[in-house]
């Protein structure tokens, strides 16, 4: 009788290499996709409402709530609606990255000096010139901490969105643990697991970098 | 301090029956202030904290809207003009200073002229200009950022953002408020010698009257609801206060400060010069006064003369008498 090794972790890899690329791809454009829609409207939300206070506290509690509904259950939830596939994890995404990013960008804009926006306003700056050259900029070191937090947050739900047919390597944390004790099952729960981890650091410390780059020079000496 | 090339002399302002209520409130926070500024001259609204001074001063500008009233600068009625124009022919400085600490030095000067579309050459010769009549070489300062200057210099930064579109009006709430004693006088003193040159209208809040004295042309007592108890030049404040009110708020030190306001021009001295420390005729009674305290025996005035403390208790005695 002839026993068949199974391939170590290395081996399934370079066996797999396209596949996985493959999924390495789609997992990075679902991220990349989510966080643009996610950063757009996030911070129009906060722009729109960061004056008013009772608007602010619907706003940031309405997302709360959001926030906390189990993903598994909306997103099942939203099979319905939008099918299998990338439109309903995109969605499902882009509705739980919300948060950190609206409360960061009201909470930045809030944090700028009222003496500085009084002295913009004072030199004859129109309103929206003071939100587009004074407080934005001012808060932008905030606001990108909240869009750093909710790529991170996407990154980890994502895995759970290929249980609705969602794109990336969430597919192999699920379709290992489902195929438990099986040949490749160990190695695919760690190609999706390890991959997802690696990709979501490499992301973290893209953040870093942006932050510096896009953060005013007169902001970042001490 | 640099001379400037050319400056656009103050405008008189006339303010007439402004009135600001805030919603929810029972008593109006400045009830009908009316008051003429005249054009080139440095006008001191001093008054106890809350009393309304600052509302006041920033309903010039509509940082602060009126509720009713009028606002009138070069006898142009301002009241409804867009807000945004408005302000770019008015200068603004405040106590917490608010430059724009992610913008360098230039670029915090430059701020008015580039919203009113100056060319870059002109922009750039203007900020080196304004910097250096402030007292700071644009070579060292243009290119930093807020955060790297002490208070004193902000605040001279302060001032050249506020002068860099050559506004005719200069509105400043407790500019020097924040600065340490040493630097504020010194903040002070260079003030008025750039008023001296630059003869804008500028209207000064301060709580602080000894303050008032030594900036004010006039000096407009305010109590509660921006009420004005007195407007007058600071020797007719302090020789003859017009309320109570006054009276308080000038204080037990007043024949002490009038010393800052006599100048030893106006005396009588005892003629040749002696061995002493000299001091020009502009300088003030309490100047030489403070010599006779450190000391000295004899003070010499410019070369017409010369005062010994007796000459000088004569004087201040005359000069009491003439006021009282």
């Amino acid at each position: 009788m002839v026993t068949i090794k199974p391939p170590n972790l290395w081996q399934f890899i370079h066996l797999q290499h396209e596949k996985i690329l493959l999924a390495v791809i789609a997992q990075v454009e679902l991220v990349l996709l989510v966080m643009a829609i996610v950063t757009f409207t996030g911070v129009l939300t906060g722009v729109l409402v960061w004056k008013r206070a009772t608007l602010v506290e619907a706003v940031t509690g309405f997302w709360s709530v959001v926030y906390t509904i189990p993903s598994l259950a909306m997103l099942v939830f939203f099979i319905g609606p939008f099918g299998l596939g990338w439109l309903p994890a995109t969605i499902a995404l882009v509705l739980y990255g919300q948060l950190p990013v609206v409360r960061n960008t009201i909470v930045g804009l809030r944090s700028v000096d009222p003496a500085i926006m009084e002295s913009a306003s004072a030199m004859g700056m129109k309103p929206f010139t003071v939100l587009r050259k004074i407080q934005f900029p001012l808060a932008w070191p905030v606001i990108i901490v909240g869009i750093r937090v909710s790529c991170m947050l996407v990154f980890g739900l994502s895995t759970i969105a290929a249980y609705v047919g969602g794109p990336g390597l969430g597919d192999y944390v699920f379709s290992g643990l489902a195929e438990l004790g099986s040949f490749n099952s160990m190695n695919k729960t760690l190609v999706g697991s390890l991959g997802i981890t690696i990709i979501a650091l490499i992301f973290d410390a893209g953040f870093v970098g942006l932050k510096r780059i896009t953060t005013a020079k007169g902001l970042r000496i001490g | 301090m640099a001379n400037t090339h050319s400056s656009t002399p103050g405008q008189e302002i006339r303010l007439e029956k402004l009135t600001k209520r805030y919603p929810n409130q029972k008593k109006d926070a400045v009830k009908e202030f009316s008051l003429e500024i005249p054009a080139g001259e440095i006008v001191v609204f001093v008054g106890p904290s809350g009393c309304g001074k600052t509302t006041t001063m920033k309903m010039i500008n509509r940082i602060i809207e009126p509720t009713s009233g009028a606002i009138l600068i070069g006898g142009k009625d301002v009241t409804h003009t867009p807000a945004h124009e408005l302000r770019r022919n008015i200068g603004y400085v405040i106590q917490q200073i608010g430059l724009f600490p992610h913008l360098t030095i230039g670029s915090n000067v430059a701020t008015v002229p580039q919203l009113l579309g100056w060319d870059k050459g002109h922009i750039r010769e203007r900020v080196d200009e304004l910097l250096t009549l402030v007292g700071l070489d644009p070579e060292e300062y243009r290119g930093r950022y807020p955060k790297q200057l002490s208070g004193g210099q902000q605040q001279r930064v302060g001032v050249a953002r506020a002068l860099a579109a050559d506004p005719a009006v200069l509105l400043m709430d407790e500019p020097f408020g924040a600065t340490d004693p040493i630097t504020r006088v010194r903040l002070q003193k260079e003030f008025r010698a750039l008023q001296r040159e630059l003869k804008k209208t500028v209207v000064f809040v301060t709580h602080d009257f000894e303050e008032a004295l030594l900036l004010g042309d006039r000096i407009a007592v305010l109590s509660d609801q921006s009420h004005v108890e007195q407007y007058g030049t600071p020797l007719e404040i302090l020789s003859n206060p017009a309320t109570d009110k006054v009276k308080s708020f000038v204080g037990e030190a007043a024949s002490v400060r009038m010393l800052a306001l006599v100048s030893l021009s106006a005396i009588e001295l005892i003629p040749g010069t002696k061995d002493g420390p000299t001091l020009s005729e502009d300088a003030t009674l309490r100047e030489a006064m403070e010599k006779f305290i450190g000391g000295e025996k004899v003070v010499n005035v410019g070369t017409k003369g010369h005062l010994t403390f007796e000459s000088l208790q004569e004087a201040i005695t005359h000069a009491r008498s003439k006021v009282a």
